[in-house]
């Protein structure tokens, strides 16, 4: 353990020591001014003391402790080297905090194995698709090589990449046998979308027969085939239909709307009026190239409302000659072919024996330095308000 | 314009404005407020009675009414008082106790009390002040608006520069006319205000003198190392507070002494106001009962 400063050449600011060295000695010979108009009546006689003479010397003291500080402080001085040999423990979010094992010692640290690595007393957080695999080897990168790591994981989870974490350090792999990240291995659905658009949006079926041709096709294949049927006029999704186009300036059924509600993902064209939907509590869904939104995503019972924020046609709308269009629909609707990214805790414990070994940030001290400092200006300040100067 | 506290009112109240001369001159024996007979201001009409002068009557009235009325009118106070403000620079001083109330302003209060005794009196009485730059001169006149006029002049006073030279002076002196009573508030530091009251005191004015002192000019309360500065010449003095107080307070004795001294020989009566003192304290000595009486 020894201490270091990152700015060495900050403590040239401890030349400022000397400003209030020299305020106490230039307040001794400038007296207090005080108008006198019987002046005549006094005699030159009595002249004050002219020797140099310091007085308040706390206060001068305290004034030279707070400057020399504040230039350590800008130095910023650092502790390096301190081990940090406390236990880790990191529980999957899609365990329990209560299957956690009892801490093995009282220094342990209980973390969520989630970004920030929140304390596993504070509520699970959610499942937001952050990498597994880049979780365990950020702390196995930010603890030094001492640090025994437990890490509880459930016997499949998601967000893994392709290959085994190789980490500095062997870690404690924990399978809590019974439990999954997914309530059943459920086949990938398959997508049905339905169609239809009245006269007036008829110029944006080509577009959608062509993407519909290039989901099919290999080039976007996916693990999610999806097909497109076109309604008739008048009629309602059926009950197998995951996703449904709606181009028409006439409102959406009742119907429909209740579709909606049971799980089913609606697109809407522009002009396309819902009742009862909120657009102003929106996310933006899609967006250009140039960042504009294109299309906006309203929740509505466990299903969803997509509007587009542009007319369907070529002019208005250039994603829709561009390549890339049959595959910004697929992420729109959400039915984009999923990459391989589950695994088996079993087949995925990490293995040890990285050669490479991060050096340990040093602990910087500086807040702690803060904090005095804004404790001795307090006290400086005080000081130098109170009464019993004036008082003199 | 600060309006006098009722207790000191009330105080004012018996007091009256007099001369030394009095206005014996005038053949009145007093000039107490109003009193009916003959003059320029009209007071009221009242039924004939046998004796009255017949020249008094309005006949102009009479051929009217039919019945024999007297005109009478309100005869003017002989006395005319004078309340002269000195508005150098020194009267901008203040005490360390009071840091916001100047010499000035305890003048001003000494003025209104002064104005009142006037106003009861129901003498005329008009307003001077100056310094080096500035002459504020309110006229004589009488009654409660030209009492707030005067009193409203005065605030607009700024203390700045020395007292005026002479030739300055001389256009104020026609204002004071001979046989009037002048009421001079200083702080009396200047020989030249000292010389200008003998001189109209030689000349018939019946001078009084408020000499406005500060309560730390009196006590010396300071300590530690000062630097004295007097603000009309700009000159300084840097000294040890203690080391100066004693021989300080034995000198400006000794200078009070002499300008009392110098007053009575000149037969100019004076009185001294500390600013901590109640409002009408150097009125009640040059006015009241426990003064020279009536």
């Amino acid at each position: 353990m020894s201490f270091g400063l990152l700015l060495p050449g900050a403590l040239l600011a401890l030349a400022v020591l000397v400003l209030p060295v020299l305020l106490h000695l230039v307040r001794q010979s400038d007296r207090k001014r005080v108008e006198f108009a019987a002046l005549r009546w006094l005699t030159t006689r009595a002249q004050p003391r002219r020797r140099p003479r310091i007085d308040e010397w706390t206060l001068l003291l305290l004034r030279l402790v707070l400057l020399a500080l504040v230039a350590l402080w800008l130095a910023q001085p650092v502790l390096h080297g301190k081990p940090d040999a406390r236990p880790w423990l990191l529980v999957h979010p899609s365990i329990a905090a209560s299957r956690a094992p009892p801490a093995s010692s009282p220094q342990e640290q209980r973390r969520w194995l989630a970004p920030g690595f929140p304390s596993l007393e504070q509520p699970a957080p959610r499942l937001t698709g952050a990498s597994i695999s880049s979780l365990l080897r950020e702390i196995d990168a930010a603890l030094p090589s001492g640090a025994a790591v437990q890490v509880l994981v459930p016997a499949q989870f998601d967000a893994t990449d392709a290959e085994r974490p190789l980490l500095q350090r062997a870690l404690r792999w924990t399978v809590v046998s019974g439990t999954s990240q997914f309530a059943s291995p459920e086949a990938p659905r398959e997508a049905r979308v339905a169609m239809h658009a009245d006269l007036a949006h008829r110029a944006a079926l080509p577009f959608l027969r062509a993407a519909s041709v290039a989901w099919a096709s290999g080039a976007a294949a996916s693990t999610k085939p999806a097909t497109l049927r076109e309604m008739l006029a008048g009629e309602a999704p059926r009950p197998g239909d995951t996703h449904l186009l709606w181009l028409a300036a006439a409102p959406v059924p009742e119907t429909t709307a209740r579709w909606v509600k049971a799980g089913g993902v609606a697109l809407l064209s522009r002009d396309t009026n819902v009742d009862g939907i909120n657009w102003s509590e929106t996310t933006v869904a899609w967006r250009g190239v140039d960042g504009m939104p294109l299309a906006q995503r309203v929740q509505d019972g466990k299903g969803a409302w997509i509007r587009l924020l542009a007319p369907f046609n070529a002019p208005s709308l250039p994603a829709l000659l561009e390549a890339e269009f049959p595959r910004a629909m697929q992420d729109l609707l959400g039915i984009a072919p999923d990459f391989a990214t589950r695994a088996s805790a079993e087949a995925y414990a990490p293995s040890a024996g990285l050669a490479m070994h991060f050096p340990q940030a040093p602990r910087p001290l500086g807040h702690w330095i803060a904090w005095f400092i804004a404790m001795l200006f307090g006290v400086e300040r005080w000081l130098a308000s109170s009464p019993r100067r004036f008082g003199r | 314009m600060a309006a006098l506290p009722p207790e000191v009112l009330a105080r004012l109240r018996p007091l009256r404005l007099h001369t030394r001369r009095g206005s014996a001159a005038h053949g009145h024996g007093s000039h107490a407020s109003v009193q009916r007979g003959s003059g320029l201001e009209f007071a009221q009409y009242r039924a004939y009675e046998p004796g009255d002068d017949p020249r008094q009557v309005d006949w102009k009235l009479f051929a009217r009414s039919d019945r024999y009325f007297v005109r009478e009118a309100e005869r003017e106070s002989p006395l005319v008082a004078w309340v002269v403000v000195d508005a150098s620079a020194s009267m901008g001083q203040t005490d360390q106790a009071q840091p916001h109330v100047s010499r000035l302003d305890i003048a001003r209060r000494v003025a209104a009390g002064a104005l009142q005794l006037a106003l009861q009196g129901g003498d005329r009485f008009g307003v001077l002040a100056f310094n080096q730059q500035d002459l504020h001169a309110i006229p004589a006149g009488n009654g409660a608006r030209h009492r707030d006029r005067c009193l409203l002049a005065l605030e607009a006073v700024q203390p700045a520069g020395r007292w005026p030279d002479t030739q300055r002076m001389a256009a104020s002196w026609e204002l004071l006319a001979p046989r009037s009573l002048v009421l001079l508030l200083s702080d009396c530091f200047d020989d030249a205000a000292v010389e200008m009251a003998e001189k109209l005191a030689v000349a018939g004015r019946d001078v009084c003198i408020v000499q406005v002192l500060m309560a730390d000019e009196r006590d010396f309360p300071y300590r530690g190392g000062y630097l004295f500065v007097d603000t009309e010449d700009a000159s300084s003095l840097l000294g040890n507070a203690e080391a100066l107080r004693d021989d300080y307070l034995k000198r400006f004795a000794q200078a009070r002494a002499a300008l009392r001294a110098r007053c009575t020989r000149a037969g100019i009566m004076l009185a001294a106001q500390f600013a901590d003192d109640a409002i009408d304290a150097a009125l009640q000595q040059l006015f009241g009962m426990q003064g020279r009486g009536r």
